[in-house]
């Protein structure tokens, strides 16, 4: 992207020394921050930490963003400094090294007109047709690299295009994606309105030459009734939707379709020369999502009821990508996001080809000290298949600022073959009891209990996480936990005698807060499993080593 | 109220075209030229897509007729013997071979005549492959490699005889690796969802006869000057294993220059004529 990253860098503080000459009487804001983390790579083969260069010869790891903003007047502007060295973010399974100015941006306002250049994120209605975004635990960040205009009639509507191409790494891919929108918003009545923010929106990719180039060398190889005779260099998406609320009620709905375009599909069946069969080949379909949600909330009762249907919405820069590569888009998750240890163990990935799936949320306070939270969601295959069903319910006590207790129970259905890929697995079924005590002694000292058991007879087996955290505020915080595999299945580390392990998965951490900045140590354990960000996973092998991190705000 | 004119005006202009005219794919046929490539296939038997990859390699290698040299590499990843294993494909020369092809980004990927960067040098996604390998087919011919063997179906010794023959000067340090690789062998193998008993595993590295880099040949060819190497080998007594009639001759020549190795010119024999 940047022959000479110093020769841009040093270009762009230039602008802002013109454009700050321009403004001379506005100060202006500054503002910026870091994160960064180091990774010790301790070799322990028991748990399968082991196999890739960084535990075998590399044995250091580490990234750090570090970002500077700057605003003045109707200016905006803002570059991020990347760094990657032998790290295993990319991929969890090799070293990625490489660092430079990564993301930038300038933005500026003219009376209705905004006008973006550099590496815009944004997105159209629910992100189903675009949404560009950065997730740094998958190491997503789609920004689009090009131009953005955005246009205000007035306070209600608006109306926005954008033309680039997608971020890759320290490049862009070579695929052009255009795409507008038009958003509104209405209002009827006065004492209690309903109101309405309907939108539309429309996208645009085009292959590069390269990329057709290399889609017609790959689809001369099939045959038969495998066969794809013709391509075409333009895909178009569009979405229409709308936010409505009436009281004490909300509504959402999107509907999005997708013009046939070639696109991998792992269960569609290619038959080769010799006649056998193999899972996993192009096909040329149209694609469609459906989304709908209803909230209401009164007097200490709110409840949420969503409901999803996708096909065929596998949308990227190039069909020959995959995994959370060049995609272009966001399909909302259908399932509770879940914050302890073992309720998270098992999360469902957001199926792109084919799901259906609702959710129940609903929450009641009784008074100012207690409050209960019950979640369902269940997700199936357009084929009727069970992905993944969940009951979650949660009991939260608080005594005034002195102590919080929260409990409660998790049941799980996870289909491990489908989201996890392994073959022959039955499907997950989990109970997962849990508490988690909050208490605190006086203004500085307190402390935090957390306890989780997981039944279950399938994969590794039934888990029992504990932690103890003790803060000693506004500096210091200390942590233990341990994961305990207490019924190990044959599934789960085992010794030479081929016997099931109870193995430990400890840490230990601590972590010193100053103002703004916030340094923390920890010495982990950890079991393999999925890391999901928003309905978009990837399994994570085990860790074992030590993890530094420092973040910090200017 | 211009501006908001100009505005709609461009952000639909955005999308007016003409309408857009197919691009037809045509059948396929094979390309003339003498070039053969060669193709390290990073496989394991625990990779649920693995027998997709060989599959697709299984078709590219019928299609292009001789024109393809397969290599499957069991490195580290996913290679673990399973429980139904009878064999253990992993040996010390393929892990390192697994290494040295490094970055890869999982399993199936394959290094097309290791022409790959410094981003990916194994190539993921089988629905990439055909058509990198479309494309280094298309480059120029610059060497020819002759392979002879001679088998002792009593003594199991095996004699091969290499002679690399450049058609034009190539200046650079080259090496010239020669590989025994077995097909055949049928083991339990992982194929998405299930484990496939008695999966017929093809094209495995067995034993590598140079250096898994290669050993140096030259420091520049000279056009029409043949180099010759002759190596000896036999095959050990391995139920099962080390079947001659399934064994072939894997020898190929890579130009070493920093980081990149690319390939020339592969070339293979069965070790049975």
């Amino acid at each position: 992207m940047f022959t000479n990253n110093y020769k841009f860098f040093l270009l762009l503080i230039a602008s802002w020394m013109i454009v700050r000459q321009g403004i001379s009487q506005d100060q202006g804001v500054f503002s910026g921050g870091l994160e960064s983390n180091a990774n010790f790579f301790m070799r322990d083969s028991l748990i399968g930490a082991s196999g890739i260069p960084q535990y075998d010869n590399l044995l250091f790891g580490g990234e750090a963003w570090v970002k500077m903003g700057y605003q003045i007047g109707t200016w905006t502007l803002g570059l991020r400094f990347d760094a990657f060295h032998n790290s295993n973010l990319r991929e969890p399974n090799s070293a990625y090294s490489d660092q430079g100015i990564r993301h930038w941006f300038i933005r500026k306002q003219i009376k209705d007109l905004e006008i973006q250049a550099g590496h815009i994120y944004d997105q159209i209605g629910s992100g189903i047709i675009y949404r560009a975004y950065e997730e740094r635990p998958l190491f997503i960040d789609n920004a689009l690299y090009g131009v953005s205009l955005k246009y205000s009639f007035n306070d209600q509507w608006s109306v926005k295009g954008f033309s680039g191409r997608q971020k890759y790494l320290f490049s862009s891919y070579p695929s052009i994606i255009k795409g507008a929108s038009l958003d509104g918003f209405y209002s009827f009545g006065d004492e209690k309105p309903f109101t309405i923010a309907p939108g539309f929106g429309i996208v645009n990719r085009t292959y590069s030459e390269e990329t057709m180039q290399n889609m017609v060398n790959t689809l001369r190889a099939y045959i038969g009734n495998d066969r794809i005779e013709t391509l075409k260099y333009n895909t178009y998406a569009g979405s229409a939707y709308a936010t409505l609320s009436y009281g004490s009620w909300g509504m959402y709905l999107e509907g999005a379709y997708k013009t046939p375009e070639v696109f991998f599909d792992p269960n569609a069946l290619k038959t080769s020369i010799s006649g056998t069969q193999t899972p996993g080949k192009y096909v040329q379909e149209p694609g469609s999502v459906l989304y709908a949600s209803l909230s209401y909330g009164n007097k200490g009762l709110g409840v949420i009821a969503e409901v999803k249907r996708t096909e065929n919405f596998d949308f990227r820069t190039s069909p020959e990508l995959s995994l959370t590569q060049g995609l272009m888009n966001f399909i909302p998750p259908m399932s509770r996001v879940n914050a302890y240890r073992l309720t998270a163990r098992y999360a469902p990935a957001t199926q792109l080809l084919s799901e259906i799936a609702y959710q129940l949320d609903g929450k009641y306070s009784f008074n100012k000290h207690a409050s209960l939270n019950i979640n369902y969601s269940q997700i199936n295959r357009l084929d009727d298949l069970l992905l993944y069903r969940e009951l979650y319910t949660e009991f939260l006590y608080k005594q005034g600022r002195d102590w919080r207790l929260i409990t409660g129970l998790q049941w799980q259905q996870y289909n491990q073959e489908i989201y996890e890929v392994k073959p022959q697995v039955p499907l997950l079924n989990s109970i997962t009891p849990f508490f988690d005590f909050q208490y605190r002694i006086n203004k500085q000292n307190s402390f935090r209990l957390e306890g989780q058991y997981m039944h279950t007879e399938q994969d590794f087996g039934s888990w029992i996480f504990g932690m103890a955290e003790y803060n000693v505020a506004p500096h210091w915080a200390f942590e233990l936990s341990g994961m305990y595999n207490i019924v190990p299945t044959d599934k789960a580390p085992a010794d030479e005698n081929g016997n099931a392990i109870k193995l430990l998965y400890p840490t230990v951490g601590l972590t010193y807060v100053s103002g703004s900045n916030r340094y923390s140590l920890r010495y982990v354990k950890q079991v393999e499993g999925i890391v999901c960000a928003g309905g978009v996973c990837r399994l994570e092998p085990a860790f074992s080593g030590i993890k530094l991190a420092v973040s910090s705000s200017f | 109220m211009l501006n908001k004119y100009f505005i709609i005006v461009f952000i639909a202009g955005l999308f007016i075209s003409c309408t857009e005219k197919d691009v037809i794919v045509p059948p396929f046929t094979a390309p003339e030229s003498n070039r053969v490539v060669l193709i390290e296939e990073l496989t394991g038997v625990r990779c649920p897509n693995c027998p997709s990859g060989a599959a697709m390699l299984e078709d590219l290698d019928a299609l292009y007729e001789g024109k393809l040299v397969i290599m499957a590499v069991h490195g580290d990843f996913d290679t673990e013997p399973l429980v139904q294993s009878k064999y253990d494909f992993r040996t010390e020369e393929s892990r390192a071979l697994e290494n040295y092809l490094r970055p890869f980004w999982g399993k199936p990927s394959i290094a097309v005549n290791r022409v790959g960067d410094e981003e990916e040098l194994a190539y993921i996604g089988i629905n990439r492959w055909a058509g990198i390998i479309e494309a280094e087919l298309a480059k120029p011919h610059q060497m020819n490699i002759e392979l002879n063997t001679e088998f002792d179906l009593s003594t199991r010794k095996l004699t091969i005889h290499v002679g690399c023959l450049p058609l034009q000067d190539l200046p650079g340090s080259f090496n010239l690796t020669v590989a025994i690789t077995e097909s055949n062998i049928v083991d339990a193998q992982v194929n998405q969802t299930v484990i496939i008993p008695d999966y017929t595993h093809k094209h495995v590295m067995r034993k590598m006869l140079t250096d898994y880099k290669g050993d140096q040949i030259s420091n520049g060819f000279k056009a029409n000057q043949v180099v010759n190497k002759r190596f000896e080998f036999t095959l050990p007594v391995n139920e099962g294993l080390w079947v001659p009639e399934n064994c072939e001759v894997v020898a190929f020549v890579n130009k070493i220059d920093g980081n990149k190795k690319e390939v020339l010119q592969a070339a293979h024999a069965s070790v049975v004529k």
